[in-house]
């Protein structure tokens, strides 16, 4: 498979010194903040198969895992859209075989009262904290200021990622429509969140919806999670070709990174045999499928770190940040749990 | 909602979410696979179940061409659909009994689920094969053990060999077999989740000792190797270890 990253910018300079141009921006936002990065070489074991950039991703993600917590908080916002950038770059050639014909939805011409919506399974949605743009643009600042932002990443059948900053009720939408809404409900979700005119606020959601669905960003969908699950069992298992393997890799990583978060959870308790065993068993599983996936050199780090802990809360430590790293990739909602073939 | 089939049947007790869910997405299956057998299973058709719970639905029809999970919420409620194609036999139990690495096993999936609906009878025959090989079982237990001390001897042959999957994944599958032994050749059952997590509580009732090896052997490191090794020897006895297995070191 294809691990080259699929970023929309352009590699331009002012990374540093063996630095990847693709994470400069996290690089500038690190050094304001007197944090020094360094690119992780293995001279003893290189990795061919990963993008160029996956020494400086380490890097960075290093310098998070090292850092003291209230450090942290503010080099996970800072580094936030690099690494969900390069992230879904490293999974775009699984989530591409997974959702072929997903990807990219045709909008219909007509778009029928009744009619429900969702998120596309190409689309992502990080908000980060802290206003980085203005704080990078002035030297005078210590620390950014508290200003959040929403930003969608789109990952298209071909081509680039792209990455757009979007406003308040685009990135609302693109959230209450995780799991298929009409045009009614999505306006009650709206509402919930905003105060106005309810006409206005309706007009207002209509055409945002309009918008969203020429880019591709929203797709037409069954009225419910339900009759969607349903039209898919119609399709996918009757069909005489199986669904590619990539939708099976996908759906079992989901649920396996879902039940290990869960165990996790318990996996520092006072008697927590069973949790750390449970832990172990579905961090087992994802490595198997991180292998099939031809991705597991690329969390290395994390899962040899894991296997070399001695204990519950250490495990825990090392395993958080992947599974934040596959829930970023897979997504959420309808399209995060895809189906999967039983062997 | 699309209007309940006549034949629709529902776990006694009161209707609340799960239930209510369970009812919805069953409405919707028998309306796209009126064939098909559908079954509630897991903790919402044994009655069991927690606000937190899923609801685990079962569909068993012969025009599936692949057997596959879909994953969905009804009502509100994370709702899974384990679509299967009809007929057992014993091949197929030892291939179950072999894969199953999740927290309940195939067989108990199949075995403990409420009937909600079977008009040709293919979810029943599932059942009613595998309550006979299951009756059979006293009879046939030492051929279940013996094929999973066969597949643990296996394990054991590529963890010393230092070949195949690697270390940590070889050894969750020794544990697993160890555990699965253990519950074969004593007679006890993990029918649901629940059960599933006391499972170091129901060893340590009946045997200290090899309760005491298991949870040394957590969390699984390079170290659990040899406390894992004592423990399939003491379910399975050492003779069924391969030759030239070795514990690095006395216990």
């Amino acid at each position: 498979m294809d691990g080259a990253p699929l970023t929309g910018t352009e590699p331009g300079p002012g990374a540093g010194p063996g630095l990847h141009p693709g994470f400069r921006r996290s690089v500038a936002a690190f050094a304001r903040l007197r944090v020094a990065v360094r690119p992780v070489l293995d001279a003893d074991a290189p990795e061919p198969t990963l993008p160029a950039a996956h020494p400086t991703y380490r890097a960075i993600t290093g310098a998070i895992r090292a850092a003291p917590a209230d450090t942290a908080a503010l080099l996970q916002d800072a580094s936030l859209l690099d690494r969900a950038s390069y992230e879904l770059g490293l999974f775009a050639p699984l989530l591409r075989a997974a959702f072929a014909g997903q990807l990219s939805s045709a909008p219909a011409d007509a778009s029928p009262a009744g009619a429900a919506f969702t998120t596309a399974a190409s689309v992502r949605l990080a908000r980060t904290r802290w206003n980085w743009e203005a704080f990078l643009a002035d030297p005078t600042l210590e620390l950014p200021s508290e200003s959040a932002s929403a930003w969608v990443l789109h990952l298209p059948s071909a081509g680039p990622l792209q990455v757009r900053r979007l406003h308040a009720l685009p990135a609302l939408l693109l959230e209450a429509c995780a799991y298929p809404l009409t045009r009614a409900g999505a306006v009650a979700a709206v509402m919930e969140h905003v105060e106005g005119d309810a006409g206005q606020l309706a007009s207002l959601v209509h055409a945002q919806i309009d918008e969203l669905l020429a880019a591709g960003l929203l797709q037409h969908d069954a009225p419910t999670a339900a009759d969607h699950t349903v039209d898919q069992m119609l399709r996918e298992l009757r069909s005489d070709d199986p669904p590619h393997p990539a939708r099976s890799i996908v759906g079992l990583l989901a649920r396996a990174a879902r039940a290990t978060r869960k165990h996790a959870d318990a996996a520092t308790a006072v008697d927590a045999a069973y949790p750390v065993y449970a832990m172990d068993r579905s961090v087992s599983g994802i490595e198997q499928l991180l292998m099939r996936a031809g991705l597991r050199a690329a969390f290395r780090a994390e899962l040899d770190g894991y296997w070399a802990s001695e204990d519950g809360s250490a495990r825990v430590k090392f395993i958080t940040p992947l599974l934040d790293t596959l829930r970023r990739a897979l997504g959420e909602g309808m399209h995060a749990l895809a189906p999967y073939v039983h062997t | 909602m699309t209007a309940p089939p006549r034949d629709l049947r529902l776990p006694e007790g009161p209707r609340d979410g799960h239930i209510a869910a369970a009812e919805a997405m069953l409405c919707r299956l028998a309306a796209a696979f009126p064939r098909a057998g559908l079954g509630i299973s897991g903790s919402v058709g044994l009655g069991t179940h927690q606000p937190s719970s899923d609801v685990d639905l079962l569909v068993v029809d012969p025009s599936f061409r692949r057997e596959m999970q879909f994953a969905t919420v009804s009502e509100g409620i994370r709702t899974a659909v384990l679509c299967l194609r009809p007929g057992f036999d014993a091949e197929r139990e030892r291939r179950w009994m072999l894969a199953s690495s999740g927290d309940v096993p195939m067989l108990v999936i199949v075995r403990i689920t409420f009937i909600a609906r079977d008009p040709e009878g293919h979810l029943g025959e599932m059942q009613r094969t595998l309550a006979r090989l299951e009756a059979e079982r006293l009879a046939r237990r030492e051929e279940l053990v013996a094929v999973r001390r066969s597949h643990a001897a296996e394990i054991v042959r590529l963890l010393d060999s230092g070949s195949g999957a690697p270390p940590p994944q070889l050894q969750m599958e020794l544990f697993a077999a160890v555990v699965d032994g253990w519950y074969l050749r004593h007679g006890h059952t993990r029918n649901t989740r629940q059960e599933g997590e006391r499972m170091f509580d129901t060893i340590a009732a009946h045997d200290p000792a090899l309760a005491a090896l298991l949870r040394q052997a957590v969390p699984m490191t390079h170290s659990s190797r040899d406390v894992l090794l004592r423990a399939f020897e003491h379910v399975y006895g050492p003779e069924a270890q391969p030759p030239g297995a070795r514990c690095s070191q006395e216990g």
